[in-house]
């Protein structure tokens, strides 16, 4: 058994500890994702599963027979045209629809603040919210959006050129040109 | 000027209205407007001007009066008392002034509402949790708003359901249900009197009655007939004119009053609010959500309901402190309750314990019988919870009455506390007495007012046994003929109306000779015209002597 005295003169000095613990991290970490990889992880989640991006779209004929007559008639939505939008959470797929309450473009980037109707029981406080083409199962682009305190979602995002030179004029009474995919974001 | 910010935000707010960058109305949507604002237009200066501003609790407070003396009568032009509440609900949730003290009292998660709805959550079999204060709120728009002028706030609802209520409420005020509100008053209501006035004309009507048993049934008045005569007439005149006076000026008022409310409710947004996220399915609430649309007008315009007697009744039986109400029912546009599923809903009043009155449908077993059994079933079944679990409830437990409505007129009625018994009572009473009165009144009015003596007038009786006394009055019941004669029986007749040729109104009175009378003159003899009041079935004792004819004259008037 060793005496107190011994413990005390191998006492590491600052340096020795941090080069000790260094070398542990090394040998703990995972090993370096490969490039292949770091590609794969970069592309948009539409592309990462096309399978599921299309089960999602094809939602959006459910929410055409279930709400079609709200869509098409703005009489009964106080005078706008709502975006259909699946909620994708998992194993799981909810139809409904979303009131565009605000929709504003500085330059490129867009403002936007969203409604869903009908509202969930438990609203997720933050989404991603993947902007479809109405035209063409085509997903456009994604933006996060957090819940605001009124129960709208609220995302704030810059487009291309393109985009917002098409959408520039577009205003919250008008029928929009796009869909939403909506993911919680701790899942997305 | 210290709030130019907050200017500048209304200002944004209504100008992204009007060129489509907002869909809903800027005072509709202004909290999740003011949080787009301050997060992303505001600049540095106004930033650092609501950070002052919101560094005391005077300057606070000075903000909170500004916007209810200065901007609210600005922004929504008109005197609804309910924009500012809701304004500050909806500020409460928003940085920075969700930190501010001076909006704290705005903060609470519900509004304390003063009418509840059993709103059955799941497979509830009725529990306290189903007992939800309703709360609504009236939000004055520029102009009405297609699909949004019902909307439910915080939980989910098919507009096609809340619209029955409002269509019930429009009913009420202007419609033909407030008809039949205000005709169930005047039939069965209290009215606006103070007690002594009650009291008096209650007695009058007495009075009234005991004139009209005395005239008919009792003893002879004699001279004082026309006086007696006379009291009944004034009296009875007068408590009719009071009572079509005040029923008519209520009526009227109330009338007004609801087109006044009607107006507001049909230009304003309806908010309807329940505790908790759910989904609301049937259309159980439609009867409280009436009543809760009907209570926010007369909140938010106090200056219209407030105008009638009659509504402010039902407002403040609404606020009441120790009357805690609840409802269910369905309702249709024109405002007919229709039955529910209500055992579970009786169970979740008695188990909630604060609810003393609870407005249900007419149905069986809203009856008095399956009421007192299910109370007695849930007050040993309580008995037994309550011996292993802690008494949460701060108050005593309430005894339930149950209000059955046909109606949502039936319900306001209810809770306006207006049917009375003794009201009834009373209006039964006058409502016979006037019906009396309405069948003695032209023997009354001869009475008081005696009709002008009659003259005698053709034709005289063609036969020698029979003397015909043809007067020319429109009253013959009012008069009668006495013969007075040495040769011929004396002998009392009626006048009447006779249809034999020729017609007349006449008495006839056949002559009979008396056997000691001597012939020297058949002629002999007078005839008197009395008076004799009736009055209903009663003749009265002949009265005044109105004229006196020989039958010497009366045989030579010409026979036809």
């Amino acid at each position: 058994m060793r005496t107190e005295a011994e413990i005390m003169k191998t006492e590491p000095t600052i340096e020795q500890l941090l080069r000790w613990r260094a070398a542990h991290a090394e040998a703990e970490a995972p090993p370096a994702p490969r490039a292949a990889l770091l590609l794969e992880l970069a592309r948009p989640w539409w592309q990462r599963c096309p399978e599921k991006f299309a089960v999602l779209v094809a939602g959006f004929d459910e929410i055409q027979a279930r709400f079609g007559h709200a869509m098409e008639t703005d009489a009964g939505r106080g005078g706008s045209f709502p975006v259909p939008a699946v909620i994708s959470r998992t194993n799981v797929e909810t139809s409904l629809l979303a009131d565009i309450l605000f929709l504003h473009f500085r330059g490129r980037t867009l403002r936007l603040r969203f409604q869903l109707q009908p509202m969930p029981e438990l609203p997720e406080p933050n989404l991603d919210v993947t902007f479809v083409a109405t035209d063409s199962p085509r997903a456009m682009f994604s933006a996060p959006a957090s819940l605001s305190p009124g129960g709208d979602y609220r995302l704030e995002i810059e487009l291309s050129i393109e985009v917002a030179q098409a959408w520039a004029h577009l205003r919250v009474t008008d029928r929009m040109p796009f869909r939403f995919v909506l993911r919680p974001a701790d899942e997305a | 000027m210290r709030f130019v910010w907050f200017l500048n935000f209304w200002g944004w707010s209504r100008e992204s209205h009007r060129a489509g960058l907002l869909l809903r109305h800027p005072l509709e949507g202004i909290g999740g407007n003011w949080h787009e604002w301050f997060n992303s237009e505001a600049t540095a200066v106004e930033r650092a001007e609501i950070a002052t501003v919101g560094s005391s609790e005077d300057f606070q407070r000075q903000f909170w009066e500004w916007l209810g003396r200065v901007w609210i009568p600005e922004a929504v032009h008109n005197d609804n008392r309910l924009a500012l509440v809701f304004v500050g609900e909806e500020f409460a949730r928003v940085a920075p002034f969700d930190g501010w003290t001076a909006f704290a009292r705005h903060r609470r998660p519900f509004p304390a509402g003063v009418l509840a709805a059993v709103v059955l959550g799941g497979e509830s079999e009725g529990t306290a949790e189903d007992v939800r204060p309703v709360d609504a709120i009236l939000l004055p728009m520029e102009r009405p708003v297609a699909g949004r002028a019902i909307v439910a706030d915080g939980f989910r609802a098919e507009t096609s359901e809340l619209n029955g209520a409002r269509e019930s409420a429009l009913q009420l005020l202007r419609g033909r249900a407030g008809w039949r509100l205000l005709m169930h008053w005047v039939a069965t209501g209290r009215r606006p009197y103070p007690a002594w006035l009650n009291a008096v004309l209650n007695g009058g009507w007495l009075v009234v009655g005991a004139l009209i048993a005395w005239l008919w049934l009792g003893p002879d008045p004699g001279e004082r007939l026309r006086a007696m005569g006379a009291v009944l007439l004034g009296l009875w005149g007068g408590l009719v004119l009071v009572a079509i006076a005040v029923t008519g000026v209520q009526v009227f008022s109330a009338r007004r009053a609801g087109r006044g409310g009607a107006e507001h409710l049909a230009r304003d947004q309806i908010r309807l609010r329940l505790p908790g996220r759910f989904t609301l399915k049937g259309g159980s609430a439609g009867l409280p959500f009436a009543l809760g649309i009907l209570h926010a007008v007369s909140r938010a315009y106090p200056g219209s309901l407030g105008q009638s007697w009659v509504w402010r009744q039902f407002s403040d039986g609404l606020e009441k402190t120790d009357a805690a109400w609840a409802a269910t029912g369905m309702t249709t546009a024109s405002g007919q309750v229709q039955p529910v599923e209500l055992p579970a809903k009786l169970r979740a009043c008695l188990r909630d314990g604060k609810i003393s009155n609870l407005i249900t449908p007419v149905q069986r077993e809203s009856g008095r019988g399956a009421v007192e059994r299910l109370t007695t079933e849930m007050a040993e079944r309580l008995q037994g919870e309550q011996a292993t679990l802690p008494d949460k409830s701060d108050s005593p437990r309430r005894p339930l009455r149950i209000h059955r409505c046909r109606h949502v007129a039936d319900a306001v009625l209810a809770v306006a506390r207006l049917p009375n018994a003794a009201q009834i009572g009373a209006n039964l009473l006058a409502l016979v007495l006037s019906g009396v009165m309405v069948w003695a009144l032209p023997d009354l009015g001869c009475i008081v007012f005696p009709p002008s003596a009659p003259v005698v007038v053709a034709p005289s009786s063609p036969s020698p046994y029979f003397l015909w006394v043809s007067l020319d009055t429109r009253r013959p019941d009012f008069f009668q003929v006495v013969l007075d004669s040495p040769v011929w029986a004396n002998r009392r007749a009626d006048i009447a109306p006779r249809k034999s040729q020729p017609a007349s109104v006449r008495a006839e009175i056949r002559l009979v000779r008396l056997s000691e009378a001597s012939v020297r003159n058949l002629e002999e003899g007078e005839v008197w015209i009395e008076r004799r009041p009736c009055f209903l079935t009663r003749r009265f004792e002949p009265g005044e002597i109105v004229g006196r004819y020989t039958m010497n004259y009366l045989n030579r008037l010409r026979h036809e």
